[in-house]
């Protein structure tokens, strides 16, 4: 059976099969008679970091940091139970004219699975800091490079997206925020895959504003998903106590580490089980570390770009 | 996200525009152009020259402050691209369930003529457009940017401001909802 990613890049040849020769030059003349707001600057260089080839990849993340450069400066622990009231953790949950601070760091390793040189190559470790409004536009500033503008965007759960007062309101059990991820699903959606559910969870754990009761419902569902394991108390790369759950997907295990107390994601990890899930020959053995990011810092500000 | 916007005044010089390599954006424009094309017209059809425009427009606005420290231009233009295929995600939707369908209407002499492999790829096709067509906007953008920009998971991770993990989660979503979806309806 042909390899899915492979029928994708098919499927495009037969959505697009032939190229038509004048658009370049048509692009060219509109870009040449801009609105008048806009003035074409055709000359403004450049430096190019070099040539992209074409690669299409399965990214790993690596865990390539140490703990002793990061400092702490993240939420604290002093409850062992997943289930703290929310009430006592912090909002971070930005009113309008606000924005959620969200510092991370963490180092990736690319996965090249075709072109002349297929193997993994290890990313430098480097740190990420957003800052995300209400409508979850804001702004990105990642590996000492220029500030970058994000747009809106908005939080899925399941089929249903979320806006910022749909999350307000938004108060529901863990059980029941399990329902709503599986609510709407349809074949083909991936709602049937065992990682579903931690998948979705932990991205809404990354960066996304979500008050406290809906974060608590979704670190509570976590141990609830088949197949997660409740590998309880640990510390995180810097430090930090917190609780961990785990799931395995595809050869390799993905942690994910809590705070129970301010009800965040403190770090992630994955740690390769079988290397031939790489795809591709690499240097990466079984029990490596092939990906991680630890969130330092959250706050709500009320300027991008502001530090909090 | 992926576009420049307002919020480069934070921007000192230190970060702009170093040598040595300089190119201006013309050369940009002659480099990129074919794959940004490709990638639009393969998500967005017979409109893919107006996006193109859209794209390299505000490519062009927000090119002074492009920083080349985030690595090449390329990813960066597929971002901008992304967000300009958002204002017609409605046309994308039905333009992949067209093709599912029309796919779906081939004769029986058509599939007599070679049983063993054109069918075969293009019903796989067909149910790839279908599965693509359900997912969320998010996972497609991964996913799209990978097959059909030829982006790395690191590179995508630029292009749309996301960070690494996430890439990583929705392109395996994405992928396990393609190949659940081929299974399932077979």
């Amino acid at each position: 059976m042909t390899d899915d990613l492979e029928l994708v890049r098919r499927l495009g040849g037969l959505l697009a099969p032939d190229a038509d020769p004048g658009a370049r030059e048509r692009v060219r003349a509109r870009l040449a008679t801009p609105p008048v707001r806009r003035r074409p600057v055709w000359r403004r260089p450049l430096t190019l970091a070099g040539p992209a080839l074409a690669v299409a990849a399965v990214a790993a993340l690596v865990l390539v940091g140490r703990a002793g450069d990061l400092g702490h400066q993240g939420t604290s622990f002093s409850s062992g139970s997943p289930h703290a009231p929310a009430g006592a953790a912090p909002s971070l949950f930005p009113e309008p004219g606000q924005f959620l601070y969200v510092r991370s760091r963490g180092a990736y390793l690319n996965c090249a699975m075709d072109g002349p040189h297929p193997g993994c190559t290890r990313q430098p470790q480097h740190t990420r800091e957003v800052w995300i409004s209400e409508t979850g536009s804001g702004r990105l500033q990642e590996g000492g490079g220029a500030p970058q503008s994000l747009g809106a965007s908005r939080l899925y759960i399941g089929n249903r997206a979320f806006t910022h007062a749909d999350l307000a309101a938004y108060a529901p059990t863990a059980q029941a925020l399990l329902a709503d991820l599986k609510a709407g699903r349809q074949p083909g959606q991936g709602g049937k895959t065992p990682s579903y559910a931690f998948v979705q969870i932990t991205d809404a754990l990354r960066e996304a504003a979500v008050p406290p009761a809906v974060r608590r419902a979704l670190i509570g569902a976590l141990p609830l998903v088949p197949g997660v394991r409740d590998d309880g108390e640990v510390t995180d790369r810097v430090g930090r106590a917190g609780h961990a759950y785990s799931v395995v997907d595809h050869g390799d295990r993905k942690t994910v580490i809590v705070d129970p107390v301010s009800l965040t994601m403190l770090e992630e990890r994955d740690v390769l089980l079988d290397p031939a899930s790489l795809g591709v020959p690499s240097k990466f053995h079984a029990g490596d570390v092939v990906g991680g990011a630890v969130y330092l810092r959250r706050a709500v500000v009320d300027k991008a770009g502001v530090r909090p | 996200m992926g576009d420049f916007g307002e919020h480069q005044t934070m921007l000192t010089t230190g970060h702009v525009l170093a040598p040595p390599a300089r190119i201006a954006f013309e050369e940009v424009f002659d480099a990129h152009f074919a794959p940004v094309y490709a990638y639009l017209r393969r998500r967005a059809g017979e409109v893919a020259e107006d996006l193109a425009a859209e794209t390299f427009s505000r490519a062009l606005a927000a090119y002074p402050r492009f920083d080349p420290a985030r690595g090449d231009v390329r990813p960066w233009l597929l971002g901008i691209a992304t967000n300009v295929v958002h204002g017609h995600r409605r046309a994308e939707a039905r333009r992949l369930k067209a093709y599912a369908r029309e796919a779906g209407r081939r004769s029986p002499s058509e599939e007599a003529v070679d049983v063993s492999g054109r069918v075969d790829a293009a019903d796989d096709a067909r149910r790839a457009a279908a599965a693509i067509g359900r997912l969320s906007s998010g996972d497609r953008d991964v996913l799209l940017l990978v097959a059909w920009g030829d982006l790395s998971a690191d590179e995508v991770a630029v292009a749309l401001g996301i960070p690494a993990g996430t890439v990583r989660s929705r392109l395996h979503r994405a992928r396990a909802a393609i190949r659940t979806h081929l299974q399932e309806d077979r």
